[in-house]
């Protein structure tokens, strides 16, 4: 068995989700086939389902070097795939995409999946866990336990003060842009989430609270990441968890997280999961050993888990 | 063909991915073309490289997709190396990137049939457009860096904002790189992205006039500046092509695309695939009109 494929075992697809058509690459098995999808996902930001350094490129030649069929994808809006999307959300993170990987993947000769998710990707695989019971388990790359957004309209109603917007918008170039249908979208938007944050502070001084899945029991942590973690290690599938010795902040809110109820749960999965480290940075812009060393795990751990039944 | 192809029905155009080339190490590569006529012009698209290549990459594929639905035929492809291709970064240099763009192109004509061929080149894949272009065939290039030196001082210098912003006081000079890169154990990379000294020492020794070369063929260049007035490196660019004989058109930016960094707004709402697409279609509609009748991409 060589020690990775290359394009040779590979094939381009289209696949539906919903109202929009995905891209993918299907890499398939080197050897005797072990009728195991492993799905990868790439986290938030406008990206492609290769990445950088080949990343998930070399990920699933390597997983198929294994017997594995694997799947990397765009989600919509993104990469070669069909849609839009405004806002890479935790609270929207691609789950319904994920079901239609692996629905797709079930047309390719695969039975039961294991999931590998970045950061937002993560996410996603995690909920999609939760919703399929032939998803044996989930990897997740530095995964966030809070929900996170990133969304160009709130980084830039943040930048200014309202005057800021007010004075743009009576301008004559910006009034010359309205003639575009996508520029008026993206304008309305930065002026509604910048209303809505200047609305938000009178009711935080007030002392109202905003809503949130948050409490604070959880230690920082979602609801919407403990449920489905919960969830699947009852029914016995397995979860890694691998961070960044660089990243500080990332692996900090794991750690919180952990001294409350999330630390409950993991003891609860016992021998399910697992939590490891790699040397340098993977939370933003990856270091490449890193990335390299993150193969390694994968390969490893999607071996034991198959070993595992 | 051993690949996917998809129809849309809305947009009027089909897209087919594949693996293809000549060699043992494949290229992948999508094809974007009219769904019901047939294809006025041909176009490579040639792709920028390291962090520019996640950071332009959807821009890319709407772009392709709007010049499509303008009648062309666009092969976008990813150089051995990189993306979903076989190969890795060592073998990546300027001549292998040309060397994919020739087989890109080759690529188009044979499933398109004998369609004028063009030469989209994407920042520095303005490089392999440059070359592959030689014989001829028009050439577009959007946003080049007139020389490799510059090219890695902006990436150098993009590099070292991003390591500002996350509190490492890591500053890496055009020097300690090449000192790095010349280490033979040494993993180097920028804003992540690894680098070899085959493709920096192919790439920053050479400038974008020198790769053009001197035979004159029509040329678009769509680069930065206000006002109607190129910026001064584009407008040495144009001067220097136009005393050498090109017909050369300018289109003028305002805003140049992120490039390095991958930004938050859905690119669908930045006007420049379209702008460019229709800009593109446009100029190449008027060279297959003149000075491409009569000249096929049979030799691609």
């Amino acid at each position: 068995m060589p020690e990775v494929a290359t394009s040779r075992q590979e094939i381009p697809v289209f696949f539906s989700a919903g109202e929009e058509t995905l891209f993918g690459v299907v890499t398939e098995p080197v050897g005797e086939p072990r009728g195991i999808g492993v799905i990868l996902l790439y986290g938030g930001g406008y990206t492609m389902s290769s990445y950088y350094n080949q990343y998930w490129t070399r990920m699933a030649r390597r997983v198929s070097a294994l017997g594995f069929h694997a799947l990397r994808f765009d989600h919509h809006g993104n990469g070669d795939s069909t849609g839009r999307v405004d806002a890479f959300d935790h609270r929207a993170p691609f789950a319904d995409d994920v079901v239609s990987a692996m629905s797709f993947m079930e047309t390719q000769g695969v039975s039961r999946f294991l999931l590998v998710g970045d950061c937002l990707g993560g996410r996603g695989t995690l909920v999609a866990a939760s919703r399929v019971d032939a998803a044996d388990g989930v990897f997740m790359i530095s995964a966030m336990v809070r929900d996170g957004r990133m969304e160009k309209a709130e980084d830039w109603a943040q930048k200014y003060g309202i005057g800021h917007y007010v004075i743009r918008a009576l301008r004559w170039k910006t009034i010359r842009k309205l003639a575009s249908r996508d520029l008026r979208r993206a304008y309305l938007k930065v002026g509604s989430t910048k209303l809505k944050q200047v609305a938000a502070k009178p009711a935080r001084a007030l002392g109202r609270r905003q809503p949130t899945a948050v409490t604070q029991d959880n230690g920082g942590a979602s609801n919407r990441f403990l449920e489905p973690l919960e969830g699947i290690l009852k029914r016995g599938a397995h979860v890694h968890f691998v961070y960044g010795d660089e990243d500080e902040e990332r692996t900090g809110e794991f750690e919180t997280a952990r001294g409350a109820r999330l630390g409950q749960i993991l003891r609860d999965g016992g021998s399910l999961v697992e939590v490891t480290t790699v040397a340098g940075t993977i939370a933003d812009i990856q270091d490449p050993p890193a990335q390299d060393a993150i193969i390694d795990e994968v390969a490893d751990w999607v071996t034991r888990v198959a070993a595992a039944g | 063909m051993t690949g996917a192809r998809r129809v849309d029905h809305s947009a009027g155009i089909v897209e087919e991915a594949e693996f293809f080339g000549t060699g043992v190490a494949r290229i992948f590569g999508i094809r974007y073309k009219p769904a019901s006529t047939a294809p006025l012009a041909g176009v490579v698209m040639c792709d920028p490289i390291l962090a520019q290549f996640r950071a332009h990459y959807r821009i890319g594929t709407l772009t392709a997709r709007a010049m499509a639905a303008r009648g062309l035929v666009v092969q976008r492809f990813h150089y051995r190396g990189m993306g979903n291709s076989d190969g890795d970064i060592s073998d990546l240099d300027l001549a292998s990137m040309t060397q994919d763009a020739q087989e890109a192109a080759a690529r188009l004509v044979d499933q398109a049939g004998p369609v004028p061929v063009a030469y989209l080149g994407v920042n520095v894949g303005a490089y392999p457009a440059a070359v592959a272009s030689r014989p001829g065939k028009p050439l577009i290039l959007d946003s080049p860096p007139p020389n490799g030196r510059q090219y890695f001082r902006n990436a150098l210098r993009a590099h070292s904002v991003y390591k500002l912003r996350h509190d490492s006081s890591e500053m890496l000079t055009a020097d300690a790189l090449l000192q790095e890169l010349r280490e033979p154990s040494a993993d180097v990379s920028l804003l992540g992205c690894r680098l070899s000294l085959g493709l920096y020492e192919s790439l920053a020794g050479t400038s974008l006039i020198e790769e053009i070369g001197d035979s004159p063929r029509p040329t678009l260049l769509l680069a930065l500046g206000q006002s109607g007035v190129l910026r001064p490196e584009g407008e040495r660019t144009r001067a220097e092509l136009v005393e050498r004989g090109f017909p050369v058109e300018v289109e003028i930016r305002e805003k140049v695309d992120p490039f390095w960094y991958v930004e938050n707004s859905a690119p669908e709402d930045q006007p420049d695939a379209a702008e460019t697409a229709t800009r593109i279609a446009d100029w190449l509609e008027r060279q297959v009109a003149g000075v491409m009748a009569g000249s096929t991409g049979d030799d691609a």
